[in-house]
């Protein structure tokens, strides 16, 4: 009796957890769907018929988007933007977290703490200064401009995940690479490095979305139409012509699929990497 | 190979003294066990043997160079971790030719020589797996199979069988024997366990908080332990101890019993004018019988007591009395018909009494 009464409780738990997620992944996927169905759709077609699905499927929103909008041009600014930090944040966060990670160093946990208050700088507090520097250094405007901020305001987040990471790493096997003839550099390439995996497509995602969806910076950095990102040229391209918003959702559409092709193809990653990190760090 | 000298080694972290002032030589090709409870310092001093720790005081000699500042990949040693600490995103090869890489040592002399350890250890068919594709005892071997394949100067084992089940350590136990006498290597092994260290060393060295208590040869550390400490941690079951009396007729007396002593004891009573005095008699469990299987049986020569637990093991039984709130083992004959709660006359051989200074816990004889 007491048993069974267990396993219903359980099965209950499990039901509550997942009409729960369900209802998050509906919330979630919902708006996604609403842009993606009604970019297919003619103006007349959307204002009559907004949520259900389209009665002609064109294509021809896309290519207003495309054309007008410059997509391409602040597509690739994105890109070269994202993955240029990206690829700089697992660099330097890899390397600044390992010493706070692994080795007895004066003062490690200091330099921790002030890596993770960067976390707490909301960027509207640090807008003023950051512009003054810019233009002061001459990067006003430019790519490397925003590439350099965003290295900086990722950063903290890119050595929490990492820290927790490599300290789940048993020491001994950074000890036999050392006996093995590794120097402390070596150790770090050829052991460390390839074990932080999943932190490496943790940090990737993380970045990734975060400064693929940034609004902030290149709104009060950039001015130019050709430096622009991709989103604010989706601000702009709201702003320069009348706003037809199945021209708009197909903008939409087409930004979110880079961010939709690296999670499906890091996803495996994720889970493992935000676990290890978070229980043995 | 090579020897190793510990000189006045000795470490502190902090203020705690970890090792105090180790002074041994291990020799070319010997197999010598470290051996001691948990926090006694075995593992410290591995590890400064390997320089993965600083030493406080003192020097290291490997060979004829003190290494007391060369970095661990300088030493010429190999080490076998007690969680085999495998490189986990590395194939079994890999992991076996890391170490011959690094030392840019040509290709085909790493296939050769990975080949011939992977055969040695018969993990041949295992060479493409990763180690989480690995049983325990798997793991164990690539592990040592790592260290073997460098063909170094010392090997240092840090309790490399406490991960395995029974059965496989007393199997992998006597392969590493069996490695031993095959390599000719010089063996630093450190175990809790003084079984692995009976079975495996040429020399024991018993620690306990951070000093060394004895230095020596299995059976002869077993026969003849220095102190009190040494003699309850070598031997399984542990030697019984019980405070004793030396009478002026240079008998031991106790509560419950009154025995004998052979001359050689006499003399010991002699030379450190102990009679009168309380001292602490030693005696193996194997050195005590049920009273029934032996014909010489005098009450000078019995010790009679309760049977608290009686464990049959087959070959013999294990039986533990209560000799006047002191529990002692007695390994007896397995047709011997002990009874839980009833008294027993337990046979001792006075020739393989030990008796022990109650103060200092030296041994008298």
């Amino acid at each position: 009796m007491k048993e069974g009464r267990l396993i219903k409780k359980f099965d209950l738990n499990k039901l509550l957890i997942y009409f729960l997620l369900i209802i998050t992944a509906i919330l979630i996927i919902l708006p996604i769907l609403f842009i993606f169905i009604n970019s297919f759709k003619g103006i007349v077609d959307f204002t009559k018929n907004v949520f259900g699905l389209p009665h002609e499927i064109q294509f021809g929103n896309y290519s207003v988007a495309w054309e007008q909008g410059n997509f391409f041009r602040l597509i690739s600014n994105s890109l070269i933007i994202t993955i240029i930090s990206v690829a700089a944040l697992i660099f330097l966060g890899a390397l600044a977290s390992y010493p706070i990670a692994r080795k007895k160093l004066f003062g490690g946990n200091f330099i921790y703490v002030l890596f993770l208050s960067g976390l707490m700088i909301p960027p509207q507090v640090i807008a003023i200064p950051l512009f003054i520097l810019e233009k002061k250094l001459g990067l006003l405007n430019t790519l490397p401009g925003l590439i350099f901020v965003y290295i900086a305001a990722q950063l903290p987040i890119t050595v929490f995940i990492f820290v927790g990471f490599m300290r789940g790493i048993p020491v001994e096997i950074e000890e036999a690479s050392h006996i093995d003839g590794c120097s402390n550099i070596g150790t770090f390439w050829r052991i460390i490095f390839p074990l932080v995996k999943p932190a490496i497509a943790t940090v990737s995602i993380l970045g990734s979305l975060n400064i693929w969806n940034d609004f902030f910076y290149p709104l009060i950095l950039i001015n130019t139409k050709e430096n622009m990102t991709v989103t604010l040229g989706l601000f702009a391209f709201r702003s320069f012509f009348r706003v037809t918003f199945t021209n708009l959702f197909a903008y939409m559409s087409s930004m979110i699929i880079p961010m939709i092709i690296l999670y499906l193809v890091l996803q495996k990653f994720i889970i493992k990497g935000m676990t290890a990190g978070a229980v043995k760090g | 190979m090579a020897r190793v000298v510990l000189k006045d080694l000795l470490k502190k972290f902090d203020e705690v003294i970890a090792v105090n002032k180790i002074n041994t030589v291990i020799e070319d090709q010997e197999f010598v066990v470290l051996v001691g409870p948990s926090g006694c310092g075995k593992t410290t001093t591995l590890r400064m043997i390997a320089g993965l720790e600083e030493i406080t005081e003192g020097e290291i000699y490997i060979g004829d160079r003190k290494v007391n500042d060369v970095p661990p990949k300088d030493r010429d040693i190999a080490m076998v971790f007690q969680n085999y600490a495998l490189y986990p995103h590395m194939n079994v090869y890999d992991n076996m030719a890391f170490g011959l890489k690094l030392r840019k040592t040509p290709r085909l002399e790493i296939e050769k020589r990975v080949n011939e350890t992977a055969k040695i250890l018969a993990i041949g068919e295992l060479l493409k797996r990763k180690p989480k594709q690995l049983s325990g005892g798997q793991r164990q071997r690539v592990a040592l199979g790592r260290a073997i394949v460098r063909n170094p100067k010392v090997f240092l084992m840090d309790e490399p069988l406490s991960n395995l089940d029974a059965k496989l350590r007393v199997q992998m136990r006597t392969e590493i024997a069996k490695l031993h006498k095959r390599l000719n290597a010089t063996i630093v092994y450190v175990t809790h366990d003084q079984t692995e260290a009976m079975t495996m060393a040429d020399r024991i060295i018993i620690m306990k908080d951070g000093l060394v208590q004895q230095i020596g040869k299995p059976q002869d550390v077993y026969d003849h332990p220095v102190n009190i400490f040494v003699a309850g941690f070598i031997g399984s079951p542990a030697m019984n101890f019980l405070d004793v009396t030396v009478t002026d007729k240079d008998t031991l007396k106790h509560k419950n019993f009154e025995i004998d002593t052979p001359e050689k004891i006499k003399k010991v009573i002699k030379d450190n004018n102990i009679a009168g005095k309380e001292v602490v008699m030693g005696i193996r469990p194997e050195d005590l019988e049920d009273s029934a299987f032996v014909s010489d049986v005098k009450s000078s020569n019995t010790i009679r007591a309760n049977v608290e637990v009686t464990e049959p093991m087959g070959s013999e039984i294990y039986i533990y009395l209560d000799v006047d709130g002191v529990l002692v083992t007695a390994r007896v004959n397995p047709r011997s018909q002990a009874k839980f709660g009833e008294p027993l006359s337990l046979f001792v051989d006075l020739d393989k009494i030990h008796l022990f200074n109650k103060e200092t816990e030296l041994a008298l004889i």
